[in-house]
């Protein structure tokens, strides 16, 4: 009697009821054609865990324990906003969101808070990239500049802030990802159009920085998991296009 | 929370399980970088969904479901970006990194890294995270037979390249 190979199979990984267990079992001693087969399948599967062992005594990278240690920052600001605010003044939307997403409003505002205190400091005097305002952070300076006029294919050799790609999010308004460098250092971050405003939702340090590719600016090209995660989560579709932005520029970045 | 474990409690099993995330995350992603950037991507997902978790569902294959959901959309949003940046972003491909001494494991690294995505996650699941049938089909949202049918397949292709690699022959 032939056993077919995936009963076998399914054998070597502990899945078969007692009574098909038995059957391949009695096979196992009768038949030396399923004694190799038998044998190849877990020779194969100590393989493997041999071979991938040793990965898991890798210390594991400080990013990623304190990525579990600290709630994430990179909430899904876009669309939260307006539950933030409806919080604010106390409408019914605050039991929901504000449960499921304990202190975010609170921890974002002070991050980007804090780096909005040393982009004043790094930057000259009379140009203020980031913004603190009554209710979150706000681009000002070059950066609003950048956001309101600068494609994403553009690249001013004087340039403070760089676009990445812009896009409709799901909340209705436009955003686009910057990256912004100062003495050396980058950060990536998101801005959404809210009025005649660049809201300012995420702010990482931007991944290629500091490496040995920091020659090579990626500009706000979403290197930063954090933001990555953020694009993906509240894209509506796809990037747009040059005409895409020219056309959202020339609306002043509201839908019409 | 409504239920008995808290936060913290749920936090500490995460940082248990880091190692085996990273591992499943970098058979995946077949490149240590990605792994540990969809690992934190992961892990900033969970945190934030910690009300999805089915307390009686397995914490394993609900990390695992999740890693490799966010792999999946990293793969989609960097065609994505590819296309818009392409000269430009073109970063260097890393590949598995090639620092261990023992050939063996070379071997069954590089052989498994040549097989396609949907068997390399089978495989990883089932033979080397020694999931049952049933979590891992759950992980990758297909039916067991499906899942079982992509183990065999990948096994066989395992055996194949391996078997080649050592010049034996069966």
């Amino acid at each position: 009697m032939t056993i077919p190979d995936d009963i076998l199979m399914a054998f070597a990984d502990g899945e078969l009821d007692e009574a098909t267990r038995q059957m391949v079992e009695a096979a196992e001693r009768d038949d030396p054609d399923v004694r190799r087969r038998l044998a190849a399948h877990r020779q194969l599967r100590a393989r493997l865990q041999t071979a991938f062992a040793a990965t898991l005594d890798e210390p594991v990278p400080e990013r990623l324990l304190a990525a579990v240690r600290k709630p994430a920052v990179p909430v899904a600001a876009v669309t939260r906003l307006a539950d933030r605010r409806a919080a604010k003044s106390g409408a019914t939307a605050r039991k929901i969101s504000m449960s499921a997403w304990p202190a975010f409003g609170s921890l974002a505002a002070s991050i980007l808070l804090g780096l909005g205190v040393g982009y004043a400091v790094w930057h000259a005097p009379d140009d203020e990239p980031l913004r603190a305002s009554a209710d979150g952070v706000v681009a000002g300076g070059s950066l609003a500049k950048a956001l309101s006029t600068q494609l994403a294919a553009e690249r001013p050799p004087d340039r403070v802030a760089t676009i990445g790609l812009s896009f409709l999010a799901k909340s209705g308004a436009y955003c686009r990802t910057f990256s912004l460098s100062s003495g050396g250092h980058a950060d990536a971050g998101l801005a959404c159009r809210d009025g005649e405003r660049w809201r300012v939702h995420l702010l990482a340090p931007d991944a290629n920085d500091g490496s040995a590719r920091s020659d090579y600016r990626t500009a706000g090209s979403s290197d930063s998991p954090q933001l990555r995660s953020l694009i993906e989560s509240e894209i509506q579709g796809e990037p747009l296009t040059r005409e895409g932005e020219e056309a959202a520029r020339r609306d002043g970045w509201r839908l019409r | 929370m409504s239920t008995t474990e808290t936060t913290e409690n749920i936090q500490a099993r995460i940082i248990e399980l880091l190692p085996r995330l990273r591992r499943f995350a970098r058979n995946l992603t077949r490149n240590p970088h990605d792994a540990d950037d969809v690992v934190q991507i992961a892990i900033e997902r969970a945190l934030t969904r910690l009300d999805q978790w089915h307390r009686d569902a397995r914490l394993d294959s609900w990390l695992f479901r999740i890693v490799r959901n966010a792999w999946i959309d990293e793969v989609r949003s960097r065609a994505r970006r590819d296309a818009l940046f392409a000269p430009e972003e073109a970063g260097e491909a890393v590949g598995v990194a090639a620092m261990d001494r023992e050939a063996d494991r070379l071997s069954v690294e590089a052989a498994m890294a040549r097989l396609p995505e949907e068997q390399r996650a089978a495989v990883s699941l089932v033979l080397v995270e020694g999931l049952p049938y049933k979590e891992a089909a759950l992980v990758l949202d297909v039916p067991i037979g499906t899942l079982t049918s992509r183990l065999a397949r990948g096994r066989e292709a395992l055996q194949v390249m391996l078997q080649r690699a050592e010049g034996e022959t069966a």
